[in-house]
């Protein structure tokens, strides 16, 4: 019976015509947007290797200079471009992809390419990613609206189950039937995008991408077919169904980020670097001698070598004092982007919280996370551009205690030191090494799997009551 | 008259029709509370920004009248113009909360000083959240565009095809009802509903304050383009009497003109004028930095040479900060042509997105009601403008009280140059085209319409038999 199901119900979607339509526009569309996303993916990555390879000739190539100097020219790390982000890009748009490493400060990542976009751009990017979580929910509601509605208006579902057909096998056998449908387009875009990466860990994050966009066509075939069952025309469950794809797809994402940046607003920009320049203010300025500060550090220092005048010192003092105001501002940073850090965090929260009446964000949250380009990609990348510049910043400050005595300031380092200093090399982490930021979202799709199909059991079981079998 | 208050009243019978009214109020609560918070997010970090500047320039002027009278000693950096910093600000669009754009992601303050450079203004202000920046805030804007065509066409698909289906046609024409005044009553109250969120948003938009030129201009294109909507309704409804074909016609419609075309200009403008990187853009004034660091000492030379005034200047203690400052300047010259490239492709990606925004009903509405609003990319580019042209006007002020070693008096402070953003104009004239054009398009659907819903009992029960057949099969 159930094989009987499956093929009458595969037969007759491959002859409707509208179903096949959505089908074929669903993966014209996404084969598009690939080929569209490869070129420019392509050209960004070899940009950032152009401009990496740049940067590191550009501060070999800087002369004498002083060590301090070449401290505020600094250094760039750029974000690698994640293979998988053809598919997703994710928050790359509206993050930076670039850090400037320099004396003083730790700069947020720069360069979002969102900023030089268009605003139709905010309406969804054209990406794999962003046509699955839109399109494939209303292809599954192309694809299922009127099975049951449809029939039980022509009279055929009270013929069907009078024929003893049981409620549960009907549901199963049709959810059977038109799974392929909604997961062919998933898997497909999987393969291109595993077939595009050269990551060791590229066939596990394609995995992840389809596993979380299959069971997120299923959990909406599933929504679509227990909707039909309930419906009592196919008119009503085609409108109430499309009512619920633009809450859960077009508004609850938007509202959910409301929400957050509401409950958790962002600092405006030019008022965190006062409150970052207030707080610095209460250490050492290196560039300052006569800072209080400063003052109290180098009689410390004449105390440690036993000297009783700066000039006595077998170090440059300007170098200490430098360092510590490094050491200083990175307690501040520390305080001020660990803060930044808690409130993306505090967001992410809430936008999660609006999983309950969406499947979208947990699986919009695991997509980004295959492709690595979630918030956490991002915050490994900074952080190592970050330990690298506190790296970078002592060996300069060491150079210069060490060598400057006498002239600080005014000493300049020779050519050839500026090759001693590392250039960042960035390992991007594998899928599993950060997947334990998404574990929640994982168990979110996993619970709006099971309780679709919870719900449209239990619900399709009354169908024979109901519809006097 | 009784046709429409015949159909007014059934469509308050509509449980459904109630549920997506209640749907539709929610939503345009929360766009309007949401707008409010952001305008006033928006106004407050201006206000704090320009507070910040006032206290700072106080405190600065306060130590040089302490030490003019002697009350304390002189520092190095007190009175100096080095230490002076400006913060122009681009004031909050007028109509941010009903559209933002990309207002909430742009820079909209600038530091100014002797330190900066025309490319480095804008710099270390990204620190929005990528979260809300990603999922977009749900302002009217969006309602307008996105949501209430869907709801339209969800109330309007089948404002024939149902009685078609029903039988209740022929009944409908034995009573003496034209297709055409029946479909315009139905579509008509429906329409109205999208009329009264308008108006809601009009009267907020009022209460609050809001510019009545700008909001006028707002509520117009947003009336177009429904009535663009409502016409296209209206068109298939009386072509495609099946209700399931006209729901796949227009859901079909929905998602082209308002997902797919927008998303394809965006990225077809891309192509067609693609920016050179960023990160290309930071190397060329990296390399300019190591190139005008190089010949430093000969800049101040050349500088002082031609400013003979000044030529104490080079051998002051304070020549690394004049060194610095003309290198600032070279790197400025020597990057200047990639810079104005960078612009130009910026802008020519910007003209050409905003022509193909044309192809869309959707893209043309949308940039028209940033454009109405003042979340534009117009807007955007002349803050940057401006801002970088005050900074040369600050240059042109001070570099000569740096090199001169001139303390500023405490009357100085008071006579800061100060920053005014000029509205660039064309705004009105922009939203008045794109409202004739909507329009435009509404009237030849609307006639269309006209034309197709004339009386055709052949097809009409050609339709009718069409579709009992098609749904018994399906």
């Amino acid at each position: 019976m159930l094989r009987a199901i499956v093929v009458h119900v595969w037969r007759e979607t491959l002859r409707d015509r509208r179903a096949l339509s959505a089908l074929v526009l669903l993966a014209a569309l996404i084969a598009v947007a690939v080929a569209m996303g490869m070129p420019d993916r392509s050209r960004a990555a070899a940009a950032r290797a152009d401009a990496a390879r740049a940067d590191r000739e550009a501060w070999l190539a800087q002369g004498e200079k002083n060590p301090h100097s070449a401290a505020h020219f600094g250094q760039y790390a750029f974000k690698p471009e994640r293979p998988l982000a053809v598919l997703d890009p994710g928050l790359d748009p509206f993050l930076g992809t670039s850090i400037w490493m320099e004396a003083h400060y730790q700069n947020p990542a720069s360069f979002r390419p969102a900023e030089d976009r268009d605003s139709l751009d905010r309406f969804g990017p054209m990406s794999a990613a962003w046509l699955l979580a839109a399109t494939l929910p209303l292809l599954a509601i192309v694809l299922a609206y009127d099975r049951l509605a449809g029939a039980r208006e022509r009279g055929a579902l009270r013929l069907v189950l009078a024929q003893g057909v049981a409620p549960s096998r009907l549901l199963f056998g049709t959810a059977l039937a038109l799974t392929p449908f909604v997961t062919v387009p998933v898997l497909a875009t999987a393969a291109l995008g595993f077939a595009w990466s050269p990551e060791p860990d590229g066939a596990e994050r394609a995995a992840v991408f389809a596993l979380t966009w299959c069971a997120y066509g299923l959990v909406w075939l599933l929504i679509a077919l227990t909707a039909s069952a309930r419906g009592a025309s196919a008119r009503g469950t085609l409108s109430f169904l499309l009512a619920v794809w633009l809450l859960a797809v077009v508004v609850v994402p938007r509202v959910a980020a409301d929400v957050a940046e509401r409950r958790y607003p962002s600092p405006p920009a030019p008022l965190f670097w006062e409150d970052v320049s207030a707080a610095m203010t209460a250490g050492i300025d290196g560039h300052d001698p006569q800072d209080s500060r400063a003052k109290e550090l180098e009689a410390k220092v004449l105390a440690q070598h036993g000297v009783e005048r700066v000039e006595d010192l077998p170090i440059s003092f300007a170098g200490v004092s430098l360092q510590a105001g490094e050491e200083f501002g990175n307690g501040v940073f520390d305080h001020f982007h660990g803060a930044e850090a808690a409130r993306l965090e505090h967001q992410a929260w809430v936008q999660r919280a609006f999983a309950l009446v969406s499947p979208l964000p947990a699986a919009r949250e695991l997509s980004r996370s295959a492709a690595g380009t979630d918030l956490a990609h991002h915050q490994h990348f900074a952080a190592a551009a970050e330990a690298h510049r506190r790296d970078l910043e002592r060996q300069l400050n060491g150079e210069m205690t060490a060598k400057a005595k006498g002239k600080d300031f005014d000493w300049l380092a020779a050519p050839s030191f500026w090759a001693s200093v590392p250039e960042l090399r960035y390992e991007p982490p594998s899928w599993r090494d950060l997947a334990s930021a998404v574990r929640a979202d994982a168990l979110v799709l996993a619970a709006w799997l099971a309780g679709a199909a919870v719900l449209a059991w239990m619900l399709v079981r009354r169908l024979g009551c109901e519809d006097g079998a | 008259m009784s046709l429409w208050r015949h159909e007014w009243r059934m469509l308050w019978r509509d449980r459904g029709v109630l549920a997506l009214l209640l749907v539709l109020g929610g939503l345009l609560s929360w766009s309007l509370v949401s707008g409010i918070a952001a305008d006033r997010a928006r106004v407050d970090a201006l206000a704090a920004v320009a507070r910040h500047e006032r206290e700072a320039l106080a405190a600065e002027k306060a130590t040089v009248e302490r030490i003019a009278a002697g009350e304390e000693a002189a520092s190095p950096w007190a009175g100096s113009a080095t230490s002076l910093e400006r913060q122009p600000c681009l004031p909050a669009p007028p109509l941010y909360g009903l559209s933002g754009g990309q207002a909430d992601l742009q820079p909209w303050a600038a530091s100014v000083s002797l330190w900066k450079r025309v490319d480095n203004l804008f710099r270390s202000h990204a620190l929005e959240s990528p979260l809300a920046l990603a999922g977009g805030r749900f302002d009217a804007g969006l309602l307008v565009i996105v949501v209430l065509p869907l709801l339209l066409i969800v109330l309007g698909f089948d404002a024939l095809g149902a009685d078609a289906v029903s039988g209740r046609a022929q009944l409908l024409r034995v009573q003496g009802a034209g297709l055409w005044q029946l479909l315009c009553a139905r579509l008509g109250v429906r329409a109205a509903i999208a009329l009264a969120a308008l108006l809601a948003i009009g009267l907020a938009g009022a209460a609050g304050g809001l510019d009545p030129a700008r909001l006028a201009q707002w509520l117009a294109i947003a009336a177009a383009y429904l009535a663009a909507w409502g016409a296209a309704i209206a068109c298939v409804a009386a072509r495609w009497r099946q209700p399931a074909a006209a729901a796949a016609i227009l859901v079909g419609a929905w998602i082209v003109v308002v997902l797919l075309l927008p998303a394809g200009i965006a990225l077809a403008a891309r192509l067609a004028y693609p920016i050179p990187p960023r990160e290309t853009l930071a190397m060329e004034l990296r390399e300019a930095e190591v190139e005008a660091g190089r010949r430093a000492h000969d800049l101040l030379g050349g500088y002082v040479s031609d400013h003979p005034e000044l030529s104490a200047a080079a051998e002051s203690p304070d020549a690394w900060m004049y060194r610095y400052f003309v290198v600032q300047r070279e790197i400025e010259r020597l990057t200047a042509p990639v810079l104005a490239d960078f612009e130009a492709r910026r802008e020519a990606q910007r003209r050409l997105g905003a022509r193909l925004a044309w192809l869309s009903p959707a893209a043309l509405a949308h940039h028209g009601l940033l454009g109405a609003a003042g979340s534009g990319a117009e807007r955007q580019t002349a803050f940057e403008a401006q801002a970088r042209a005050f900074l040369a006007r600050w240059i042109d002020t001070f570099s000569a009280h740096m090199f001169g070693a001139k303390r500023l008096a405490p009357s100085d402070y008071d006579a800061l140059p100060e920053f005014e953003f000029v509205e660039p104009p064309g705004a009105a004239a922009s939203a008045a085209s794109r409202f004739a054009f909507l329009g435009g398009i509404a009237v030849l659907l609307a006639a269309f319409a006209r034309l197709s819903a004339r009386e055709r009992p052949e097809r009409a029960d050609r339709g009718e038999r069409r579709g009992a057949t098609s749904l018994a099969l399906s």
